[in-house]
């Protein structure tokens, strides 16, 4: 039997030393981590000793295709990008799209291990089985799309994926993101800052080689069976239209949508910054990341005012929300601009929307001073942007997330920080969606949606309900969500078109030929969860239950506006979830996955590596 | 018959490159397709150009070719790839840069319209192409 869908080669980069050593994928990686972010928490558990700053050569960057990277099928232009989080101090991952893991495979690698660090800024190129640390001074400097055209220019070829950091990652702005493809990001946990300090400037993959598949004409088949499936429905084609930025109006319709630094939930200029509003405004085109049935991304430009000219990749919702109505921006032409400003200096939009919002609160409660942008004022908050790029005044303490400062700033300001493990809360707000407040709670990097996006299922059975079933439902969503970051493919045609898992479970035989069904690819998401887990509390011992609960604020203020003021979350009820959430996954009432789960699931070398620094686990 | 291309709703997703590649070579390969979508980002303005044989009236790719291993078969173009030197004139000269080479392959690759049902174009998610009757 050929397995099928690996290139059947990690390489390793050490910066420090400049060699390049390239290994066999282990059959344990294949079969019980798959690919992705299995591949990234395994090898950050064995190999990123404890305590170790995430900016130090110790640290890794694990960039990971996994076995569906590159087929024939809708969304498989996927890449995880996993290290130790400088915002977190944990586990943190974050994928992107386009096609830059379609190109690294197709150069002979199923992932890239970077290690080690560079005295001087170095790009790293991998083109067709060929591995090697290039000079990059005259890179740094640069913003991230301008870094990815002058790559292209000097190697005249147009065909490589790049990935880059701006100035932010190299400034080791915590939340600096890679960019890939001019507009895609993997934007979360600060990545960007972990190859900012290793003073890589960008990697960049180019390959012909053939994918190896299993069984070519199954996987066709399935394919086709998926691509007619995602033309025939109605949604794909709203996708197309307005990707992502449809959810700007559901969101403040539900309630959700992030404003003034989540103080509110309904934005009263909503439609300025909406889907309608960039549809009709500023939109020029569709990107779509590789082989996608609905290409959801938007290429959008300001056509007329002070901005005309500025084009982007974008905006996303996640961007227009929390730099748009978190910020009280509004037009769709600012939202393009501070989008781009962002992209280019290389940070992260969700979290750099946060912290700007939390900035701006707090100089108007006083608890911060030297801060001249306000709500809506684009022009400022662009400086400060800038400012926390560049690392300048104030925008040095700003540079490290909003919990830092808010550390910093004492108890009001914690109240108002809305972050969660050191991640700033992606753009739902969730006072009155207990499922998303708990997803948000335990997610494994910090506050992100992408782990399990509940706060439809909170919608469909009721925003006041904390039973049982919404965790449950929050378990199953992050088992089934990240196992597309560990297969490395997108999850919107399951989300939004309803593309049925079988096709999934499909697939994957046909591609890797391994006997896996669907309750067994689930295991491996099931047992990667336990392990991100106990990667956290590696790095933090005393980490307990009240590490689970969103921030003060949506436990005490009510929601001030909209279909659900006076709403709040109820912290008697939320903790009852947690304890209904902590065991049904076979945690114990700490948040601690048990001896017998973890043996359950084949994990039996983190209760060792756990127990030798006398983190207590029970039994049962 | 030939294949009509509307750039400006190009995507540049290369579902079209696979989907060449599979059925010509049953190849996981998008390098291997004789059709490709490439973004052209600029200061301003983003751009998508769909690199695909047209049929152009000229055919400058039949009269370069110094050894005649290209001919027009008053449908498509024709390789003879015992003849092809690899020498790429023919690409060197191509109006719409749309033939390609692959080390695994002996011969460029030119569209032939999949033998006159082009698979690319039942892919494509955002209708850029097209086939018409000439």
């Amino acid at each position: 039997m050929v397995r099928g869908g690996y290139m059947n080669r990690i390489a390793r980069v050490d910066l420090t030393s400049r060699k390049i050593r390239v290994e066999e994928l282990s059959d344990e990686l294949v079969m019980n981590y798959i690919g992705g972010r299995g591949w990234g928490a395994k090898i950050i558990w064995s190999e990123v000793p404890r305590g170790i700053d995430p900016f130090s050569p110790e640290n890794k960057v694990v960039i990971a295709t996994g076995p569906l990277t590159g087929a024939y099928f809708t969304g498989t232009g996927k890449t995880t990008l996993c290290s130790k989080s400088p915002l977190t101090g944990a586990y943190g991952d974050s994928n992107v799209g386009g096609r830059f893991g379609v190109e690294l495979k197709q150069a002979g690698f199923d992932a890239l291990i970077i290690e080690g660090s560079s005295n001087e800024p170095v790009y790293i190129k991998v083109f067709d089985g060929d591995i090697s640390i290039e000079r990059a001074e005259h890179l740094w400097g640069l913003g991230s799309i301008e870094t990815e055209e002058v790559i292209k220019r000097d190697l005249n070829d147009r065909s490589i994926s790049c990935l880059t950091i701006g100035p932010a990652g190299e400034n080791k702005v915590y939340f600096a993101c890679i960019t890939s493809d001019f507009g895609r990001q993997s934007g979360r946990t600060g990545i960007g800052a972990v190859l900012g300090s290793k003073k890589v400037k960008a990697v960049v993959a180019s390959g012909s080689m053939d994918i190896p598949i299993h069984d070519v004409d199954a996987m066709v088949e399935v394919a086709q069976e998926a691509y007619d499936y995602c033309f025939k429905s109605e949604a794909q084609k709203a996708w197309i239209r307005q990707g992502t930025m449809q959810l700007i109006l559901w969101s403040n319709e539900n309630s959700a949508l992030p404003t003034k630094n989540m103080s509110e939930a309904v934005y009263e200029k909503a439609e300025m910054i909406s889907g309608d509003a960039m549809e009709s405004r500023v939109k020029i085109g569709n990107h779509g990341c590789f082989c996608c049935a609905m290409p959801c991304g938007q290429i959008s430009k300001v056509k007329e005012g002070r901005f005309a000219g500025t084009i982007v990749e974008g905006p996303e919702y996640e961007t227009a929300a929390m730099i748009g109505s978190n910020c009280a921006l509004d037009s769709i032409e600012d939202v393009v601009k501070l989008n781009r400003v962002c992209d280019e200096l290389g940070l992260d939009t969700i979290s750099t929307g946060s912290v700007v919002a939390f900035t701006i609160e707090c100089k108007r409660r006083g608890l911060l001073r030297g801060v001249d942008a306000d709500y809506g004022d684009v022009d400022r908050i662009i400086r400060l942007v800038e400012d926390i790029a560049y690392r300048r005044g104030i925008g040095d303490l700003l540079a490290q997330g909003t919990k830092r400062i808010a550390e910093k700033l004492g108890q009001e300001a914690l109240k108002i920080a809305m972050q969660v493990k050191g991640l700033e809360i992606s753009a739902y707000e969730s006072r009155a969606a207990p499922a998303m407040a708990l997803a948000y709670g335990t997610c494994d990097i910090g506050a992100h949606h992408n782990r399990a996006w509940a706060i439809t299922y909170d919608i469909k059975v009721g925003r006041m309900l904390y039973t049982p079933d919404k965790a449950k439902w929050v378990i199953y969503l992050q088992h089934v969500r990240s196992l597309f970051d560990i297969l490395t493919c997108c999850r919107l045609p399951w989300v939004e078109l309803s593309l049925p898992l079988k096709y999934y479970e499909e697939l994957y035989k046909a591609v890797t030929g391994i006997n896996y069904e669907l309750k067994d690819l689930l295991l491996v998401a099931e047992r990667v969860y336990n392990l991100t887990r106990c990667i956290w509390l590696r790095e933090y011992p005393e980490m307990d239950r009240s590490w689970d609960y969103p921030p003060p604020r949506w436990f005490e203020e009510e929601l001030p506006s909209g279909p659900f003021r006076g709403v709040k979350l109820d912290k008697q009820r939320y903790s009852e979830l947690l304890d209904e959430y902590y065991k049904l996954r076979g945690w114990d009432g700490k948040g601690r996955p048990t001896k017998s789960k973890l043996r359950e699931l084949g994990l039996e070398f983190v209760i060792e590596g756990l127990e030798k620094l006398h983190v207590k686990l029970s039994e049962n | 018959m030939k294949l009509e291309v509307l750039e400006e709703k190009c995507a540049a997703c290369g579902v079209c490159e696979l989907t060449c590649a599979l059925r010509r070579f049953k190849a996981n390969n998008p390098k291997k397709a004789m059709i490709r979508a490439e973004m052209i980002v600029l200061k301003d303005d983003v751009k998508v150009r769909v690199k695909v044989c047209r049929i152009c009236e000229e055919k400058p790719c039949i009269k370069t070719c110094p050894t005649g291993a290209l001919k027009f078969n008053g449908r498509w173009i024709e390789v003879d790839e015992t003849l092809c030197t690899l020498c790429r004139a023919c690409a060197s000269v191509c109006p719409f840069e749309a033939i390609f080479f692959h080390r695994d392959v002996r011969g460029p690759l030119i569209c032939n319209l999949c033998s006159g049902d082009p698979q690319c174009v039942k892919m494509c998610p955002m209708e850029v192409l097209k086939v018409v009757n000439v």
